[in-house]
């Protein structure tokens, strides 16, 4: 459980930051998130309510990690050791917390989902648009991992 | 995985092949795929003028004029798929009465069956392996008991999150759901916005049904027969074509048919699906 909440604090914050690159270079966010995160973060769970047991249950905040696009921090909700939620708290360079919900959280879930759950192949759900589909599970599907 | 994404009819087609799969027959497949989708947007289409679909929403072409029409044989079978969902949601699912004022548009019937056609041309191209997404409404081929296809089920009210995981080996899971494009569906009974259930999903063999009556339930359920009366009709298809579903209300209450929870892999996270925010 540690392993993973560390894996999945470090995944977080190496998205948000290649979503500021995404954002400083403009380029395709999906082409960023094929590779490995360029900051190399070293995210702990500090400050979280209790440290993380075999079947935890509460609310886990990672320290604040400093990135060249300003500082993040995230916090994972977790229900007898299953990932139930992930907000952002802190994403301060340009404010794009909105960005980062909407583009990070969905492949951070996919990501912590196959950590735990093994992986998942496709996502069925209400009709999305092509503008829904960019920040849908399925587009973080067909970019990540592949 | 080997992946292909385009975009056509107005969503995001997705089709996703196990790695070892040969790059050539992959791109070969995909091509003859996404081809057939376009082929199928521009005769169905009810948003140009000049399609099939507009023409017959228009009176100008009648099913008297399919044997003369280059793309006949397909009309013929939509327009039946159109009536056979008709028939069998007691009128919910009514192509000939969607909009306002009411006119034919078979678009809730053509997505999934353009699909299902396109996973036909998939396997006749070589592919005994493969994923195909069809904007929310999946087709899976080639999975085995052991190594089945994992398919997520989308949270209606958790953006980016998972309700559910369906292992499904052959076959297809569709859903029908307000959480992307509003609530768009009416009830044709009734006339009012289909609201009761927020998403539906049915997963069976056939994607144009199960697309179909996933479309159909979500409305069913907004109209007179309410959810009380939907749960039942689908506990029928169930019992009478083999085909599964659940339904999520607005307070992420979730129902299933009595053999989709035989098909679900994480029903932990059924206990997590309360509204947030």
């Amino acid at each position: 459980m540690q392993k993973t909440l560390l894996a999945l604090l470090s995944t977080t914050v190496g998205i948000a930051a290649l979503i500021g690159l995404k954002a400083q270079s403009a380029g395709a966010p999906r082409s960023a998130l094929a590779g490995p995160s360029a900051t190399g973060s070293s995210a702990a769970p500090t400050g979280g309510t209790r440290a993380p047991g075999s079947a935890a249950t509460g609310r886990y905040t990672g320290a604040a990690q400093a990135t060249p696009y300003g500082t993040v921090q995230v916090r994972a909700v977790l229900a007898k050791g299953k990932l139930t939620d992930v907000t952002v708290l802190q994403q301060t360079y340009g404010g794009r917390s909105s960005q980062i919900d909407s583009y990070a959280l969905p492949i951070l879930k996919s990501e912590a989902l196959k950590a735990q759950s093994g992986r998942i192949d496709v996502v069925s759900g209400a009709t999305y648009t092509s503008d829904g589909y960019a920040r849908s599970l399925q587009a973080a599907l067909d970019t990540a991992g592949r | 995985m080997r992946s292909a994404v385009e975009h056509i009819m107005g969503t995001v087609f997705s089709l996703a092949v196990p790695r070892g799969t040969d790059a050539e027959v992959f791109r070969a497949a995909a091509d003859a795929a996404f081809a057939h989708l376009r082929h199928v947007d521009a005769v169905f289409s009810p948003f140009r003028p000049d399609s099939a679909v507009s023409l017959i929403a228009d009176g100008v072409l009648t099913s008297d004029d399919f044997d003369d029409h280059p793309h006949g044989a397909e009309l013929h079978e939509v327009l039946g798929l159109c009536r056979r969902l008709k028939h069998d949601s007691g009128g919910a699912f009514d192509a000939w009465a969607v909009g306002n004022p009411p006119g034919f548009d078979p678009c809730g019937a053509v997505k999934g069956w353009a699909a299902e056609r396109a996973g036909t041309l998939l396997v006749r191209h070589g592919l005994d392996r493969y994923v195909l997404n069809a904007g929310g409404d999946v087709r899976v081929h080639g999975g085995v008991p052991g190594d089945p296809w994992r398919v997520a089920l989308a949270d209606p009210h958790r953006p980016g999150a998972v309700l559910a995981v369906l292992h499904v080996a052959e076959g297809a899971v569709a859903t029908s759901g307000v959480s992307e494009r509003g609530a768009h569906i009416f009830d044709p009974i009734s006339g009012r916005r289909a609201a009761a259930w927020d998403q539906v999903t049915v997963t069976g063999p056939d994607l144009a049904l199960a697309d179909g009556w996933a479309t159909a339930a979500l409305a069913m359920a907004g109209g007179p027969r309410g959810p009380a009366g939907t749960r039942g009709w689908l506990q029928r298809l169930a019992a009478d074509h083999g085909y599964q579903a659940m339904a999520v209300d607005p307070d992420g209450q979730v129902w299933t048919t009595d053999g989709m929870r035989e098909l679900l892999h994480e029903p932990a996270a059924l206990v997590t699906t309360g509204r947030k925010g």
